[in-house]
């Protein structure tokens, strides 16, 4: 058994002590301790002790937390039933390693005695053996039987139960969140977000800044009931500081005709106008546009709902970055049952994976001043018109913000592309062009052309005038065959026609790799460097810059194999875009499945590939796959850096010796505003690690926390309603943290 | 002069020292001193700490004899003394109540409740007795006579009207003045021949684990990389920033748990350089850690962040600045001592004028003897022009 003392953290004074013991006196509700753990606990079983004595008053509601590494939080917590002999006992299972806990002795006025928190690990059977001892003396039954029936009549969590509910004991059930499905997930978010109103009283008056927005909406013969609930839904807003801007683009339904007539007599911040003739959305849109008085503008489908708390959502976001000029929000997709479903939790604003995939969707707010500079809606662009709109306002602003949050319901009906992409027919013509119109404005030199997935586009490079030099720098030790694989293939199949190759041999002394390195020494396109000292990846890509001619650095790994011919051309347009600072390769296994599409920050708590063993043919997470999208960082077994950036970051940072090395230079890379991308439009395989074997340094670990902590916590571009903790072999990332059935 | 200190702890916190230093300061320029506790009234001795004044619980001094009480100097606002102080106060007829503060107590406020505006407080929360009102401690610093700060920059909270005396720790010089046989203790403590030592005196908590961590990184970093080096780490861990201690090799580091204070010199002494981690932030901004003037001291060189004291100091004169206080930038500062040797050691020296300067005992202790005066004499005036109008 260990033994740990406790620091109070919170809510408690100390009016003496005794021998050790504290007397506290408790007249807060959240008094709480932090337990002083000198190494983290495994996971595992375990039996908790707590001796505390009450003076006065009563122990109410004591808690304990733990922390698996987020954080603490009401997930993760083991309530205590009762104190009895003025002790807590609990028989815990951890399912994680624990880095800390937190002790809450109680949540009334009292007065305790407390000293410290013993801890003893024990095995299975041991932890087995008191729970049931425990059960056994709070029931009179006998209790094998009993279990039995339990289990056959209430299953395992009924067995759970009754291990609760016996004193003493309790058995932690991991995750409350996994257990929910994701309706009962989404309703405690908006629940969340109604406690968050209630506990600032008046939602409106305790905002410093509560704009009037003016939502819009245009109805055609929109049937009755999708109407009302769109517009209850608007009604129900728990943020009061709206308007209604509908435009009636000529319905022939008098229902419909009659029913806005009746809403704009109810209620006065309800504006409706008739248009004569049909404009269909565009021109509708605009119309209603011209009713708005709002600093704010949202746009709402006539068939579609808000959550109640979408408009407070949006202008609590608006409290501390009131410089957006845009902002878009999470969506999901109402079934004909009227149930929620297929929730789209979308990455914070990144414009060349939109100009793939038009993700940004529903609910848009846009700030009047700016979408009337853009010019509102394009009647050329109808059937995407709110997509081309938004591609024209990001040539205007880059301030555009994401609410990681569902706000908007998106109804499945027929003819509306949420019940099948294809629904609105000529879809993706439309998508290339609002595409190819954005480029030529903002001189890109690219087009887009759709790609084997509905309503998905692969941005692509035209025709170059000039091909300016790219240095390909491979690492090598021995691994000839490896060497050899990876090296023929760049010459046989590399399309780009400016390039060198600059192999470093950090040490080989196998006769097959030395023939065959003097035999790319004859070759005019490679160069062949020795580096003699110790090996450390940063400093070896290092000096092999230093010997490089090229503007552009390709950093590979010896281990992989181009696939695309067009590999160097693609990274080339991508690095060539003024914000982007390095473009990733997507990298497969041999056997074809996903190796690298891009790294996720916060995974393992540092970071690590996403859509790891995906089929490399899929669309990936709503396009993440398929489409060319930002990243926080690429591996650097096959990155491509321009020169002057990876100067600007002054390179790899050597103080990494194996590992890591990539994500902090992307890191760098980012700080300085630039961008880091990752294309499936160049393809190679990876034969991973076989030629530096499983090398993960934990120092390195340790060295990418210490520089980066804060950043790692969270992923712009990997929605934070996904899980983090994600480990084993399967495939990695895009895990909601509701239940999926 | 009769004078009152007031403790917000026993003699087991940091703070503690501070005022322990200038309570003897004063008592050996001929003043009465009185040091009040809210417990732990034995807690001086069971440091090792030797008091020329003397130590009363508060509940002793409230039903005691009063009158004659010239100075109730308070450490800090915080609530569990400023409910005693004003108490005291009323019973002490000419007792000029003076405030000192040493921390950015609403930053503070800010990190223990999460929040990122003071207003935010809900305006129920109970404030625990060993931090500030968020509201009623400004209220105090309205009322009282004078304020001392630690640092320059904690004149933001001090009342328009009142000017601050900044005043900072004391040390006795006394105990670096060893002549100590390195070899015995290189030793004893598993330093080789050849180890550039380095220092860390202190505990390791929620609030400053990132720090330390950086400083262990930085040393195993250096140690990976051929650096013969050695940290000499004193205190007791209450977070474990290790992760997992087992992959950390430890070779380079000297973990000695609690050492007495009569011992931390000794440990002082002994290393090439101490080291404060850390870097510029609303925290440190405005504090002075308690060990760095003791780090001086020893005139050896002394690595810091980029803040409070250091504002005063000369970059790579008298310290080593630190402006991230991550690994790596410890790590430039380590390689920087390990190639310009001489360099280092005329900063250590220049440290040791500094401190000496600074930190000495009596001028300290004049200098705060003339503000409680300064204080008094101003009060006399007052009650003359009042007694004449």
């Amino acid at each position: 058994m260990s033994v740990y003392s406790l620091t109070l953290l919170q809510d408690l004074e100390i009016i003496n002590t005794y021998e050790g013991s504290v007397h506290y006196r408790n007249e807060g509700i959240d008094p709480h301790f932090h337990v002083n753990l000198p190494k983290s606990l495994k996971k595992g079983w375990y039996e908790i002790i707590i001796p505390i004595k009450c003076l006065k008053g009563a122990i109410r509601e004591p808690k304990i937390y733990f922390n698996l590494g987020d954080g603490y939080n009401e997930n993760f917590t083991i309530p205590i039933p009762e104190i009895k002999e003025d002790k807590i006992i609990a028989v815990v299972a951890f399912p994680g390693e624990v880095k800390s806990i937190r002790f809450d002795p109680t949540t009334t006025p009292s007065e305790f005695l407390i000293q410290d928190i013993k801890i003893s690990k024990l095995s299975q059977l041991r932890a087995a053996r008191k729970l049931f001892l425990m059960l056994k003396s709070k029931n009179k039954h006998n209790t094998m039987p009993f279990l039995f029936t339990t289990l056959k009549r209430n299953g395992i969590s009924g067995v759970r139960k009754e291990f609760r509910e016996a004193s003493y004991l309790h058995v932690y059930q991991h995750g409350n969140a996994d257990n929910q499905s994701y309706e009962e997930w989404l309703a405690s978010q908006i629940d969340d977000s109604r406690l968050a109103g209630k506990k600032m009283k008046d939602t409106t008056a305790a905002f410093s800044y509560s704009p009037l927005i003016s939502i819009v909406i245009t109805t055609y013969n929109t049937p009755i009931g999708w109407l009302d609930e769109c517009i209850s839904s608007v009604l129900n807003q728990t943020y009061r500081n709206w308007e209604l801007c509908i435009s009636d683009d000529a319905s022939t339904s008098w229902a419909v005709r009659e029913s806005l007539r009746k809403y704009a007599e109810k209620d006065s911040r309800i504006n409706v106008t008739f248009r004569k003739t049909n404009g269909y959305i565009s021109t509708s849109t605009n119309t209603a546009l011209e009713l708005v008085k709002g600093e704010w503008v949202a746009f709402l489908d006539h068939d579609d709902t808000l959550t109640e708390n979408a408009l407070f959502e949006m202008v609590k976001y608006l409290q501390n970055s009131n410089d957006l000029d845009v902002i878009y929000s999470d969506q999901d997709k109402i079934n004909v049952d009227g149930s929620y479903y297929q929730p789209f939790f979308k990455p914070d604003w990144s414009p060349v994976f939109f100009c793939g995939v038009m993700y940004v969707g529903h609910l848009l707010f846009v700030r009047y001043s700016i979408g009337k500079k853009a010019g509102w809606f394009d009647s050329k662009f109808d059937k995407v018109q709110d997509y081309e709109f938004v591609l024209r306002v990001s040539e205007i602003t880059d301030k555009i913000g994401h609410i990681p949050k569902v706000l908007y319901h998106w109804r499945e009906s027929i003819g509306s592309t949420a019940l099948t992409g294809d629904a609105k027919g000529k879809i993706e013509m439309l998508q290339e062009l609002a595409v190819n119109w954005h480029f030529k404005r903002l001189g890109i030199p690219g087009y887009a052309r759709q790609n084997r997935f509905a309503h998905r586009l692969s941005l692509l490079p035209f025709e170059r005038q000039h091909y300016p030099k790219v240095s390909i720098i491979i690492p090598t030790k021995n691994c000839a065959p490896l060497l050899k694989n990876c090296v023929e293939s760049i010459l046989e199949k590399t399309a780009y026609p400016n390039y060198e190759i600059v192999i470093i041999d950090t040490g080989s002394n196998e006769s097959d790799a030395i023939h065959l390195l003097n035999k790319f020494k004859t070759n005019e396109k490679i160069n062949v460097l020795d580096y003699k000292e110790k090996f450390n990846f940063s400093k070896v890509n290092n000096f092999g810059v230093g010997h490089a001619s090229g503007d552009y650095y390709v950093f590979l790994n010896n281990d992989t194999e181009v696939i695309v011919e067009e590999w160097l051309n693609n990274l080339v347009f991508f690095a060539d875009i003024k914000q982007v600072g390095a473009v990733g390769s997507l990298l497969l296994f041999p056997n074809n499945a996903v190796q690298h599409a891009g790294i996720v920050l916060g995974f393992r708590e540092t970071a690590d590939h996403v859509m790891r063993n995906f089929p490399s043919d899929s669309d990936g997470y709503f396009g993440s796959l398929s489409c060319t999208r930002e990243v926080s960082a690429v591996t650097a077994a096959c990155i491509m850096v321009r020169k002057d950036i990876f100067r600007q970051v002054n390179g790899f940072e050597g103080s990494y010796e194996s590992v890591y090395q990539d994500v902090d230079l992307c890191l760098k890379i980012r700080n300085k505003g630039y961008t880091i991308i990752c294309t499936p439009a160049s393809v190679l395989f990876h034969h991973e690690s076989i030629s530096r074997g499983n090398d993960y340094d934990f120092m390195d670990r340790m060295l990418l926390k210490d520089q980066w902590e804060s950043v790692l916590r969270s992923d712009p571009y990997y929605n934070q309603n996904f899980k983090l903790n994600i480990y084993g072999q399967g495939q990695t990332g895009y895990e909601p943290k509701y239940k999926v059935v | 002069m009769k004078i009152i200190f007031v403790l917000y702890h026993d003699f087991k916190s940091n703070s503690a020292l501070h005022v322990y230093h200038y309570a003897n300061a004063l008592v050996k320029i001929g003043h009465s001193v009185t040091v009040a506790v809210p417990f732990g009234k034995d807690s001086c001795k069971e440091v090792g700490l030797t008091p020329l004044f003397s130590i009363a619980l508060f509940d002793d001094l409230l039903f005691g004899q009063n009158d004659d009480i010239d100075i109730i100097h308070v450490w800090t606002p915080r609530e569990i003394v400023r409910k005693f102080s004003l108490n005291l106060r009323g019973r002490c007829r000419n007792a000029q109540l003076i405030i000192h503060l040493e921390d950015n107590e609403e930053s503070i406020l800010k990190q223990t409740f999460g929040v990122n505006r003071i207003e935010d407080i809900p305006d129920d929360q109970h404030i625990p007795g060993h931090l500030s009102h968020p509201v009623y401690y400004k209220e105090f610093l309205s009322v009282c006579d004078g304020v001392t700060i630690l640092m320059d920059t904690l004149s933001e909270f001090v009342p328009k009207n009142i000017q601050p005396q900044m005043i900072w720790p004391i040390i006795d010089v006394s105990k670096f003045n060893l002549n100590i046989d390195s070899s015995k203790f290189s030793k004893k403590y598993n330093i080789g021949e050849g180890d550039f030592v380095i220092a860390y005196i202190g505990n390791v908590h929620p609030a400053n684990y990132k720090e330390v961590r950086s400083l262990y990184l930085a040393v195993a970093l250096a140690h990976r990389q051929g650096i013969p080096i050695k940290l000499l780490r004193t205190g007791v861990d209450h977070y474990d920033f290790f992760e997992d201690r087992s992959r950390w090799d430890s070779t380079p580091f000297v973990e000695l748990g609690f050492v007495s204070y009569e011992e931390i010199p000794i440990i002082l002494n002994l290393a090439d350089a101490l080291i404060q981690p850390g870097e510029p932030n609303s925290f440190n901004d405005y504090r002075l850690p308690s060990k760095v003037p003791e780090f001086l001291m020893t005139g050896k060189p002394v690595i810091l962040p980029h803040t409070n004291l250091a504002k005063y100091m000369k970059e790579n004169v008298e310290a080593i600045f630190l402006k991230k206080g991550d690994a790596l930038e410890i790590l430039s500062k380590i390689r920087l001592l390990l190639s310009e040797r001489e360099s280092g050691k005329a900063i250590g020296k220049n440290g040791l004028n500094f401190a000496k300067k600074n930190f000495d005992e009596k001028e300290n202790a004049l200098k705060l003897s003339d503000y409680y005066q300064a204080l008094i004499t101003n009060k006399l005036k007052q009650d003359e022009l009042s007694k004449t109008a």
